[in-house]
Formats: C-alpha cells, structure tokens, sequence
C-alpha cells in the first residue's frame, strides 16, 4: 500500500466505514480518524445521518427518544428572544439584573428621600444647636464643626449607598437569588452591577438635595461613602453582605452621628485623612476580589444569610 | 427566505438565535446522528447518551445566541456535549466504559476500508496509536481529540490530574520514538 493521503478536503469516509462505525465495529484508532474528519466535513456528516436514518441500529432508538422529548420540552426553556439589535439585548439583560426588579426597591427609594429631606430638614430647623450642650466644651467642638460646614447630610448620606447594596444581594431579599447564582453573571459581577445601580441612584440624589440645600460640601462624605461600600462587600465575603453593612453602618453611625450627639466633632470625618479612606477602598477591593467567589454560593454559607440561617 | 434546508450549520444556528424551531429541527436532524454515535463510544449507557443528547441540544437551543461566527457548528456542539458529558461523571460519579476498553479486547483484523483509512491517518502514526495501551490511548482521546483539559478528564477517568500527566508524557514519548 502506497501511503499517499489525498488532500482532506477530498477524502471523503466511505459507505462502509460508516455503516461499520454506526455498528460499533471500527477500531480505535480508525474511529478517531473519523470522528476528527466528521467535525470538520458537512457532507460525511449528511451521509452518515442518511445511513443512520436507514439503518436499525441501537442509537436511532435513542435519536427518536430524545427527538420527541425536545419536541414537548423547549417551551419550558428560555428561548431566545428575538432582536436584531443585540446591544439593546445586551442593555435589557443587565436591567433585569441590575435594574429595578426586588420587592424593597420601593421602599428603598422612598426611605432615601425621606431620609434625604429629613436630614435637611434637621440642618435647617436644629443645626448646630442639636448638638451637644451650649457652653460645654464638647459641645463647642461640634458646634464649631457645624459652622465650619458641616451638616448632618454629611453625617448621614454615606450611610445611603452602603444600606442600598447591603439589601441588593442575598438569599433573604432577592427571590431570584438561587436561579441569579447560578448563572455565569452570578457572584461578585452581579453584585458589582447591583452596588453601581444603588451608588447611580444615590450619589446624585445625596449630592443634588444637598446642593439644593445650599451646601457645597459635597466632596468630604463622597470618599467614606465610596469606602464604606467597598468594606461591606469586602467584609460581605466574610459575614455575609446583610451582616457586613449593619456592622459597617453601625460603625459609621458610632464614628459620626454619636460624637455629634454629646457634642463632640465626629472623629471620623475630622480626624481621619483621607489617604486613610482611600487605602480602605483599595484594600476592601482587593479583599472582595481574593475571596469574589463567596458571592456565587448557595444555601447554609451563603453570603447574605446569618451564619446561624434563618429558615 | 430560503428553506432550512439548504443553509449552513452556522446560519441555521443564527436562526435558532432569533427562537426559529424549524432551524432548531433541521439542526437536530443533521447533528444529532454523529453525536449520539460519538457520545455512545464514551458512555456504553443508552439512557445516559439519551440524557446527554437531550441536554446538549437543550444547551443549543438556549446558548445559540452566544454562538460565534468564527467557530464551526460541528465543533461548537461537541464542546457543549463533552462538557455534558464531564458534569454528568461528575454528578453521577459513573465511570466510562472509555473506547479502548471497549474496543481493545475485540479488535478485529483490519477490513479494506480500515486499510484505506488507515492509509489516510498515516500508517506508521496508527500503527504506533495501536500499539500504545488502552490507558494512554485513552488520555490522548480525551485531551487530543475531545479537546478535554486534563482537569476535565479526570473526572471523566475518575483518576488524579497527576496521573493522566505522566500518562499523557508517556504516550507523547512512545509516539515520538516510534515514529521518529
């Protein structure tokens, strides 16, 4: 035998070696030469279909199962949607994802605005004069941060975000929870999406009614609030995210709002630099980055449930 | 517009993108033969080859969209049923009956077409595959021609990483001093 292959594109298997390959009956070595030409060749791939349909091996008893199974079974299935344009498509699957769609939605944007207009409203009607005893020298420390610019927005906005992503993700609050971890998007990116939603809704909502407001100090709460975030979802890896932002929050509220409250200049907006602030927000980064896949698990450990469950 | 039955693989998929059932249907006539065929040299179980080729298709009919035009039909589907394939061992912890196990035991004399096939493989190269154990031959079927990770082969093995390594270096080596 002269072993001179002819050029793949023209070597075609024959009858016989597909009927022998549907019985089962081809070597080894000669049935992956001719598993690795059917990938690449239309017209084998036709004829040993048409054998097949003739023949009464084994696997056309298969073929017909399955054939009638697709047929009652693809209606269950999420077919794809027809679009021509896939960018809008693209657009429409990370709104159903990160927009909208989880049942304290409602309340959350209510509760920003009252909060938002609430804490306003305290500016305007107490300021300064809510905190701390006049004539005490605490008192003096917070009051001479009231006057220096300082508001109870201030106090209270980073604290917006950080409440909006802690109920964005988690088997407590999210009904689709299970089916969205388990998709390829679940995890760290779905909740990536989730916390750019909330932080899109409430940085301009804090920033504009403050603005509104008459202040201009805008910049000192925007990077706490930015590391705020960050520590939860990376504390979120550990606690679980509902955990995380009540400990973050409380944190927060025992830096800044207590101190104000017995008169005192909230340390953590005075005292804390804000290369502090921004170190925290590499460093939660990386840690929720390290530990992302904690995020795409179900049941028991997963991230939002107590460790103790709640069912 | 023309009738499903005369476009390509790759349109007949864009189609099944857009929820089109007839293209569905002609993909699973044209595709279906070889990949239960395929599949059934893998896993001897008729009822799992069912619940693969079932999955697979479900698969298709669901991922088409990310199906991309530079790839080819035949091969992409592969991928997606080989990767079945792996979560089903994995699941069901079932070991294969691999191909050479199979195959090994009653190879039979080589008829006309195996010589002209063999013709076209290259003689040497499948006279030294044949020589090779079931075992290597098996870890070069999956890495080699299913295009598995050697991760994913041991799973479909059931056997360590390590161990399909060295027999993937040993089959390499044979081969190489056999043919050189």
């Amino acid at each position: 035998m002269t072993p001179t292959p002819p050029p793949p594109d023209r070597w075609h298997a024959s009858a016989g070696q597909l009927a022998a390959y549907i019985d089962g009956a081809v070597p080894q070595v000669q049935a992956w030469s001719l598993e690795a030409h059917l990938i690449g060749c239309p017209d084998c791939r036709a004829a040993l279909s048409s054998a097949l349909a003739g023949s009464r091996a084994p696997v056309t008893d298969v073929l017909r199962e399955v054939r009638f199974r697709l047929d009652v079974l693809p209606e269950q299935v999420r077919a794809p949607r027809a679009s021509s344009l896939r960018s809008l498509r693209s657009l429409r699957r990370i709104w159903m994802i990160a927009g909208p769609r989880r049942p304290l939605f409602g309340s959350w944007l209510l509760s920003l605005v009252l909060v938002l207009l609430g804490a306003l409203l305290l500016d305007h009607l107490y300021g300064p004069r809510f905190a701390g005893l006049d004539g005490v020298a605490p008192g003096q420390a917070a009051a001479s941060w009231f006057r220096s610019g300082g508001s109870w927005l201030i106090l209270i906005a980073p604290l917006l975000p950080l409440i909006g992503v802690t109920i964005a993700y988690g088997p407590g609050l999210d009904p689709g929870y299970e089916l969205v971890a388990a998709t390829p998007s679940g995890g760290l990116r779905l909740v990536l999406w989730r916390t750019a939603g909330v932080l899109v809704v409430t940085l301009p909502a804090a920033a504009g009614v403050q603005l509104a407001g008459g202040s201009t100090r805008v910049v000192p709460w925007l990077l706490p609030g930015l590391a705020l975030v960050l520590a939860t979802l990376a504390l979120g890896t550990v606690l679980g995210l509902a955990r995380a932002g009540t400990v973050i929050a409380g944190l927060w509220v025992a830096g800044t709002s207590v101190p104000v409250m017995i008169g005192l200049a909230p340390p953590l907006l005075t005292v804390v630099p804000a290369p502090a602030w921004l170190a925290l927000a590499v460093a939660s980064t990386g840690l929720a980055l390290a530990r992302h896949e904690r995020f795409a698990q179900l049941g028991p450990g997963a991230p939002a449930t107590p460790a103790g469950g709640w069912a | 517009m023309t009738g499903p039955e005369s476009i390509s693989d790759e349109s007949l998929l864009f189609r099944v993108a857009r929820g089109d059932r007839p293209a569905f249907d002609e993909l699973y006539h044209r595709h279906a033969g070889w990949l239960a065929l395929r599949l059934r040299r893998r896993c001897g179980d008729d009822d799992l080859v069912a619940d693969l080729l079932q999955e697979s298709f479900l698969t298709v009919w669901r991922m088409a969209p990310s199906f991309s035009a530079k790839g080819s039909a035949a091969g992409w589907i592969w991928s997606i049923a080989s990767s079945r394939m792996i979560d089903a061992h994995r699941r069901r912890a079932v070991r294969p009956h691999t191909g050479a196990e199979l195959h090994d035991s009653a190879v039979i004399s080589p008829s006309a077409e195996d010589e002209a096939l063999t013709a076209h493989y290259g003689d040497r190269m499948a006279a030294a595959l044949q020589r090779l154990s079931p075992e290597l031959r098996a870890v070069l079927q999956a890495t080699v021609l299913d295009g598995m990770t050697l991760r994913e082969a041991s799973v479909v093995f059931g056997l360590p990483e390590g161990t399909l390594k060295s027999r993937a270096n040993r089959a390499r080596q044979q081969l190489r001093q056999e043919l050189a």
